[in-house]
């Protein structure tokens, strides 16, 4: 079903009750574009820092290694702010991602905290939620979220920043001003499809109660006092545009063949290749389709950059061998009952990424300065 | 003061309402995610908002659907539940244990109210049933929404001795386009109905609101949306 404003279908993430209501993602482009933000992100940041602590950090940013977290540490340093930075390692960065946050690091001479888990357990846990909800990243954000609210808690800071509130601005979920904040009901909601974290690990995860630990949302007592903002919900967002910045700062932006944006999860082993399949087969949409509803909603150009998926079977044979140590006959049953249904249809109903195609001038910078990584799967690499 | 939280849905998935119209409705993820999370948040109690266009649509599936979600979400909470019901499934629900109390708008238009109002509390007990009012500034006036009939009716032909036989009165505010800038409509109906009787509802999404109501002894509030955008709200 097309709506007639955008003349996109409904985000596939919506469940088949809302057909019939208004396309919220067209809803939502119009209220960022009709909305007068004047002020209001201003407002955000004087909050911000009449909050600061007794060791000066106004507030937590984590890093994934993409493009988004060199726009939103710059402009929170322009802003006269002194953020500090935290990173879980998911073990899936190439050596682009691994390149990306140690710049970041240097060039904005920001403090950071940076997490190891446990390796063995936390391979356990990706392994189950792909066979249980096929979600390799699950694991990571979860740790992700806990880590910053942790090191807000340690460091008595009140704000964790986050960039694009993406059911707002990818799915139109949610009202583009709705200003909404990082809750459990969040994370459950978006990130685990509506079930617990209790209910995933405790549908077969070899985790002990210790282990489950770090990954469980912050309870009550610590979400009171310190609030998850996405900046998103403050200004015009425009994330293509936002993005291009950190070319300016040494950013590596990684060829992709999923999605014609080599800026965001630049440096990811995973995202466009497993990840995105396993997207394909839940929802029957790839990354690389929402960031075309983003090209075609927000700068009003036409979309049609068609993906190819040749990579993807290498690279997650790859993921079983380097990441899960998992055995060939592992990932061959693993291919030939999960994946190989969903590889050859994305085969069927892609072509490939034509470089003579029309981008926009301004997307072009992160094309041309596009580099190939070296080496999946790097678990740690020393920086700069 | 009583801080609740107010959901719409069909029984299986929650929505953010933007009018009186089912097209205007905005998706907020499974009912039950976000009866978990008013509960975590710890309200004091939650409104759940059937409307007659999810019901009609789906007939009496709509409330089993919500019965199940609710069963399984465990809510440790009161819910009353709202939005164009009948005795008879309202009966059906309560006598499987899933709601407190019901919220009645069409009956306070119907004649014979009374008497049906104290058949009902004579069955379940009088804090079984309240009213709901549903209220909207129309052109300067206040004015009170009667959803069977899909009528403006004038406050001052309403049956205010009818009303004083609940055990309380939701007044929902429709078409506040945000959140309730100024409590003018008390000026209007305070003489009208008891303070300590009055569960407010509809644009309620900040905290200046809750402290404005506070001053006015209301029993509750009833928190929109917004309760579940953020986890520090229980805090207030």
């Amino acid at each position: 079903m097309q709506c007639k404003e955008c003349g996109l279908g409904l985000h596939p993430y919506l469940p088949t009750a809302t057909q019939d209501l208004q396309c919220p993602f067209c809803q939502s482009v119009l209220e960022n574009i009709d909305k007068n933000y004047s002020g209001l992100l201003q407002e955000v940041i004087e909050k911000i820092k009449n909050n600061s602590n007794t060791g000066g950090y106004h507030c937590v940013v984590p890093l994934r290694g993409d493009a988004e977290d060199y726009y939103v540490v710059d402009l929170l340093i322009k802003n006269n702010l002194n953020p500090i930075v935290t990173f879980c390692n998911s073990y899936f960065l190439n050596d682009i991602g691994w390149h990306n946050i140690h710049n970041l690091i240097t060039t904005f001479d920001v403090d950071s905290r940076i997490f190891n888990p446990n390796l063995s357990r936390y391979r356990e846990f990706v392994s189950h939620t792909i066979r249980r909800i096929m979600d390799p990243k699950l694991p990571i954000r979860m740790l992700s979220y806990r880590f910053a609210y942790e090191t807000a808690e340690q460091n008595n800071i009140p704000y964790i920043i986050y960039g694009t509130c993406a059911p707002a601005y990818y799915t139109g979920k949610f009202p583009a001003n709705a200003q909404l904040r990082l809750s459990r009901w969040w994370t459950e909601q978006h990130d685990m499809s509506g079930s617990t974290l209790d209910e995933i690990i405790n549908s077969g995860a070899q985790l002990s109660h210790h282990d489950v630990s770090n990954y469980l949302f912050p309870d009550g007592q610590v979400t009171k006092k310190i609030q998850g903002l996405f900046l998103s919900n403050y200004m015009k967002w425009r994330h293509l545009e936002n993005n291009l910045l950190a070319l300016n700062h040494g950013f590596l932006p990684q060829s992709q063949t999923g999605t014609f944006d080599y800026l965001e999860n630049s440096g990811c082993s995973i995202h466009y290749n497993l990840h995105d399949l396993l997207r394909i087969k839940k929802f029957g949409n790839g990354k690389g389709n929402d960031h075309s509803r983003i090209l075609v909603a927000y700068y009003n150009d036409n979309a049609d950059y068609c993906n190819s998926y040749g990579d993807i079977v290498k690279n997650t044979q790859l993921f079983f061998k380097k990441f899960l140590e998992s055995t060939q006959s592992g990932f061959e049953w693993y291919y030939e009952n999960k994946l190989k249904s969903t590889i050859e249809r994305c085969k069927h109903n892609s072509r490939p990424l034509n470089e003579a195609q029309n981008f926009p001038d301004w997307l072009k910078k992160s094309l041309e300065l596009a580099v190939t990584p070296s080496e999946q799967y790097i678990l740690f690499k020393k920086g700069i | 003061m009583r801080i609740g939280a107010m959901l719409l849905t069909d029984g299986l998935h929650a929505y953010q309402s933007f009018g009186d119209e089912r097209r205007n409705l905005r998706y907020m993820g499974t009912l039950q995610t976000c009866l978990r999370a008013l509960v975590y948040q710890k309200f004091d109690e939650i409104t759940i908002a059937l409307p007659a266009y999810f019901r009609s649509i789906k007939g009496s599936l709509a409330f089993e659907q919500l019965r199940q979600s609710i069963q399984q979400s465990y809510v440790s909470l009161p819910i009353t539940l709202a939005g164009g019901t009948s005795e008879e499934l309202n009966s059906l629900i309560v006598n499987q244990q899933c709601i407190e109390r019901i919220s009645v708008n069409s009956m306070l238009f119907q004649d014979g109210a009374l008497e049906r109002l104290k058949r009902l509390q004579g069955h379940f007990g009088e804090q079984f049933i309240v009213a709901n009012l549903v209220i909207k500034l129309s052109n300067g006036i206040w004015k009170f929404f009667d959803h069977s009939n899909h009528k403006f009716c004038n406050i001052d032909r309403f049956d205010y001795e009818l009303l004083d036989q609940f055990d309380e009165v939701s007044c929902h505010f429709i078409g506040q386009h945000g959140s309730i800038q100024k409590f003018e409509f008390w000026d209007v109906i305070s003489e009208k109905i008891q303070a300590d009787k009055v569960i407010l509802a509809g644009g309620v999404n900040n905290k200046k609101v809750i402290s404005e109501a506070n001053k006015f002894n209301f029993a509750a509030v009833l928190m929109d949306n917004y309760a579940l955008y953020s986890e520090h709200l229980h805090a207030m």
